[in-house]
């Protein structure tokens, strides 16, 4: 028996008289032997988790000794905005984000680059909580981001953003159109900051703001197909995407009116990590000069996005 | 709306999403084990006599109790890496499902505790001054008479809280880890069709929620006829 074991050593060591005492007086019960037999079975597996975990994160330094000069930087992306970051139907991590990161990681020697997914309004959190190093979910630049984050200065892509409505939707042109009318978008996205800005400006008749997040470009076309919302906003190529893929040859989104944003997408870094941004930053830029990034867009995307619609 | 649902896709998917049913299966069974043993230290502990942690289990049980689990997982994800960053172990980088172990765990810890807690308490006071008559000692009689009658007694209610944890285990993929139903999700994702997917993990925890009640149901018939 382990127990008898255990009182045995404790009788040997002489200590169980002043464990029980020690355990009577911290919780005021009397004898203290259940309690002690109590205490020790948890910390015994709380010690065996811990050294679980210990294992778990050997494995991993393991992997890493394969290039033991090269620093691990953990980028941060979605796993549910096709195009650009997806997973596979291996379940792999694929999109343009992982494709590009990927040639430029090729660039970049001295760094080991890791990938984790996240739900999109999760990855800037990772990104402060010190989870990540990178941040890559098609970001765009605006005030209130770039107060907590730093951007990198070579843009990747360009986000130019529509209104899009129903295509039997004729009554909506602008944004003014909007106002109290429902409008779905996503926590954390640039769009719902802007609409939040917009709504701040005329608080008298504002936008109505659905907010679904990790939602599908099923439940977008759905939603906006059956008026449950009556716009969204989203960039040329996402709503051609989604026409594609559930219009059978016909339109069920439009876009109407003049941009709600025209804008480029970057890469986010903590603002205590300028190197790794600078050095992410040159191997872009190489990759741009040498036509890469254009190859990786058109592969990915289907045509070039990274300079101009 | 035959473009939004095709039995061909519906096939396709097993599949791809059988394989992360494996990572349901190890928070479930994690959670349990882990939040088991504290749970039943806490409710051992908090069925006796008022220790001086009382205030803190109470106050624990309630939290656990009374705030949603997308909650804890999300303090749990963001804020234990800073605890332990405070006690010297770096945490941020560890595997995410190790997050995912521990807010399980700690929520089943205080509703098993609760189960654990009243199963104790519903054995008549009887017994126990009977199995002290008898001589044994207090822990004698907790473990050999009082501990078995308690654990006939919570097996409805524990077989429940289970198949609820197997719901609630969907969650995981708020932050990142693909179980079946963030597979479901990127699948839907990369192929433009979620409603198959999650028509087949529909089908799935229904299953497996009948299969459960089902054992549980037996287990306790069984048990009962004694």
């Amino acid at each position: 028996m382990t127990a008898d074991m255990q009182q045995a050593f404790f009788r040997r060591k002489g200590v169980e008289k002043m464990a029980k005492r020690w355990i009577r007086l911290f919780f005021r019960v009397k004898g203290g032997q259940r309690v002690l037999r109590i205490l020790s079975v948890v910390t015994i597996a709380v010690l065996s988790m811990g050294l679980l975990a210990g294992c778990g994160s050997q494995g991993d330094a393991g992997a890493k000794n394969g290039k033991p000069e090269a620093k691990t930087v953990v980028v941060g992306t979605g796993n549910g905005y096709e195009p650009y970051c997806y997973l596979d139907s291996d379940g792999n991590l694929a999109g343009y984000e992982y494709e590009v990161l990927k040639a430029v990681n090729e660039l970049l020697p001295q760094y080991k680059f890791e990938y984790q997914t996240y739900d999109f309004a999760n990855v800037l959190l990772s990104l402060d909580a010190g989870k990540i190093d990178i941040g890559a979910h098609q970001y765009e630049i605006n005030e209130e981001r770039q107060k907590k984050y730093l951007f990198g200065k070579e843009s990747y892509t360009t986000y130019t953003t529509y209104i899009t409505v129903a295509s039997d939707n004729d009554s909506i042109h602008s944004l003014a159109d909007l106002q109290g009318k429902k409008v779905m978008t996503s926590t954390g996205s640039n769009t719902t900051y802007l609409l939040e800005k917009y709504n701040a400006e005329h608080a008298d008749h504002p936008i109505e703001l659905v907010y679904v997040d990790h939602s599908t470009d099923e439940e977008i076309v759905v939603g906006i197909k059956n008026h449950a919302w009556d716009a969204t906003v989203m960039t040329k190529r996402d709503a051609a995407k989604r026409n594609r893929a559930f219009g059978n040859g016909s339109q069920i989104l439009k876009q109407v009116g003049d941009p709600i944003a025209t804008s480029h997408t970057y890469w986010v870094y903590r603002k205590d990590n300028p190197e790794l941004q600078e050095a992410v930053d040159g191997a872009l830029k190489k990759l741009k000069e040498s036509g890469k990034l254009a190859e990786i867009s058109k592969k990915v995307l289907g045509d070039d996005y990274t300079e101009s619609e | 709306m035959e473009s939004f649902f095709s039995w061909d896709r519906f096939f396709e998917n097993i599949p791809r999403l059988l394989p992360y049913l494996a990572v349901t299966f190890r928070i479930v069974i994690y959670a349990t084990l882990a939040g088991g043993s504290l749970g039943l230290a806490i409710a051992i502990l908090r069925s006796k006599r008022q220790s001086f942690l009382e205030p803190v289990f109470r106050l624990y049980v309630s939290f656990m109790r009374g705030t949603p689990m997308l909650v804890q997982i999300l303090i749990v994800f963001f804020g234990l890496p800073i605890f332990l960053h405070l006690l010297g172990i770096e945490a941020s980088r560890w595997d995410k499902i190790w997050f995912l172990y521990v807010a399980f765990a700690l929520n089943e810890a205080a509703f098993l505790s609760e189960i654990f807690r009243s199963a104790i308490l519903a054995v008549p006071a009887g017994q126990t001054e009977a199995a002290l008559s008898v001589g044994m000692t207090r822990w004698q009689a907790y473990r050999r008479i009082v501990l078995p009658q308690a654990a006939k007694i919570g097996l409805p209610s524990f077989g429940s809280n289970f198949v609820g944890l197997f719901h609630g285990t969907s969650l995981a993929f708020m932050i990142g880890v693909v179980d079946i139903m963030g597979r479901a999700k990127t699948i839907g994702v990369s192929s433009k069709h979620a409603l198959e997917a999650y028509i087949f993990v529909a089908l799935v925890f229904i299953l497996l929620s009948a299969l459960l009640r089902g054992g549980f149901h037996l287990l306790d018939r069984k048990l009962s006829h004694r």
